[in-house]
């Protein structure tokens, strides 16, 4: 096959010299006959399971027929400090046994109640031939990882006589879930170690992504609600008012500082950009300070001007949020269980906007001037699903639909004011 | 109501607020009357806001 490809080449040059033709080269590699093993499979009872030396040591008299047991060549070796070598299994994996998934944050999801203890089902799957006789001995460790790839939580479990193809449930109380996030992805890694005749650690893999939730979990944002509200009285809602600009106070003792020319005015005239952000872990709302870029301007200028840029902003609770429900006539408050469904970094990270504008305000020295930035809300609807019931491994079987909603912000109200 | 203080951890960053876009004034007019006691309003303005995706909310 080989030879055919290089006297096809050697015919090509004629016509275009050093050309290869790759997709020639292609179909031959994929013809050449196969040397690594197929990878693992989920074993079919028409394959008669045979003794594996490495998951049985003593079939290794058998060897010599046996075909290769559960590890037969390595992917990926390290030699440990006790000199063990790990060998990632090529012929098992271990695959997550769920019944159900429901739509949670918009995607489908395996979903546990975490106001119970949980098992985690995992099947440690064999390609054939299948081993007739199981593991002595296996360590699996679980490994859960936010959605920022740290660990939250890990145990490990000591078995013996692990089947092939059997079901292995791995039990997890309410207070090892308890420091879990709720109603987010977490990544479940699970890591099956076994040491072979050859004193070879061999190990399966298996991940899932599973959410935990408590009683509410968001399924997904549904649409706004039509009427607008502001939080205008500025005494009841202070804190959704950033006073994000304030006039110079002109007297004597700032004057000395304007190289002897005395100010008369001041000025304002800057392009603000002002961030709208939402916080799911703190219960009141954050002024974010205002920074500005101030253009150099003339010194002999009898008027103190702020020319330049400016940037400022305001992180809403959704807490806070929750309360300016009451803006709006007969709509209640969420309960403290429906809203920590909406704390859910799809909501916070989904709903952050901004906008950019020119200010413009000028005054006497004798006048003070301040600019105020407030949020004007809107409701959302967002779908939780409330949990039912679940089985007896704490995974939920059935969901009750609910619509809440929560004012957001979709516009700014800018008050530029002065003393007459 | 406590309300917290959160700073900005970066200064400007080159071409930051000077871009061309700018916020349209939303059409609709005001519907609330503020007043301000011995205070003049001389900026009174409603802006629809644009959605961004935060990356790393501390930068602002």
């Amino acid at each position: 096959m080989l030879k055919d490809f290089i006297d096809s080449q050697a015919a090509a040059k004629g016509a275009a010299p050093d050309a290869i033709n790759m997709n020639q080269l292609l179909q031959l590699l994929q013809q050449m006959p196969q040397h690594a093993p197929a990878t693992a499979a989920p074993a079919t009872s028409s394959n008669p399971p045979p003794v594996t030396p490495q998951i049985i040591p003593t079939a290794e008299k058998q060897a010599a027929t046996a075909p290769p047991a559960i590890a037969p060549a390595a992917i990926a070796k390290s030699l440990s400090k006790h000199n063990v070598y790990r060998t990632l299994s090529t012929r098992a994996i271990l695959s997550f046994e769920t019944k159900q998934t429901f739509l949670a944050n918009g995607k489908e999801q395996v979903i546990f109640n975490r106001k119970g203890n949980i098992k985690i089902k995992i099947k440690l799957n064999v390609t054939a031939p299948v081993p007739e006789s199981a593991l002595p001995k296996a360590i699996t460790k679980f490994y859960f990882k936010d959605d920022s790839n740290n660990i939250l939580f890990e145990k490990m479990f000591r078995q013996k006589d692990v089947s092939p193809n059997s079901v292995l449930e791995y039990d997890f109380t309410t207070d090892e879930l308890h420091s879990f996030p709720t109603g987010i992805p977490v990544q479940v890694i699970a890591e099956m170690k076994w040491l072979s005749s050859q004193n070879t650690e061999v190990k399966a893999l298996g991940s899932a992504e599973m959410v935990f939730a408590d009683l509410y979990f968001l399924k997904q944002k549904g649409k706004e609600l039509a009427e607008e509200k502001e939080p205008a009285d500025m005494k009841e809602h202070r804190s959704f008012w950033n006073k994000i600009w304030e006039s110079p106070v002109m007297d004597e003792a700032n004057q000395a500082n304007t190289n002897g020319v005395k100010k008369y005015h001041w000025q304002l005239q800057a392009n603000v950009k002002y961030t709208f952000m939402l916080s799911a872990a703190n219960e009141s709302n954050g002024l974010m300070e205002t920074k500005m870029l101030i253009a150099e301007g003339d010194r002999e200028s009898l008027t103190e001007k702020f020319e330049g840029r400016m940037k400022a902003g305001v992180e809403l609770s959704i807490s806070e949020l929750n309360k300016m429900n009451s803006l709006w006539d007969r709509q209640p408050v969420l309960s403290p269980e429906k809203l920590a469904a909406l704390k859910n970094p799809y909501v916070v990270s989904g709903s952050a906007s901004e906008f950019i504008t020119e200010l413009k305000l000028k005054g006497r020295a004798a006048q003070k001037g301040m600019v105020y930035i407030i949020p004007i809300l809107k409701r959302f609807d967002f779908l939780l699903s409330k949990i039912k019931s679940s089985n007896d491994a704490g995974e939920v079987t059935e969901v009750e639909e609910e619509a809440v909603s929560i004012p957001l912000p979709v516009s700014a109200r800018i008050l530029g004011i002065k003393t007459k | 109501m406590i309300m917290r203080k959160k700073f900005y951890s970066k200064p400007f960053e080159d071409g930051e607020v000077a871009e061309e876009r700018s916020n349209e004034p939303s059409p609709a007019s005001p519907e609330i009357e503020y007043i301000f006691d011995g205070y003049t309003i001389e900026i009174n303005e409603k802006i629809v806001l644009t959605p961004v995706q935060i990356i790393n909310k501390n930068d602002g």
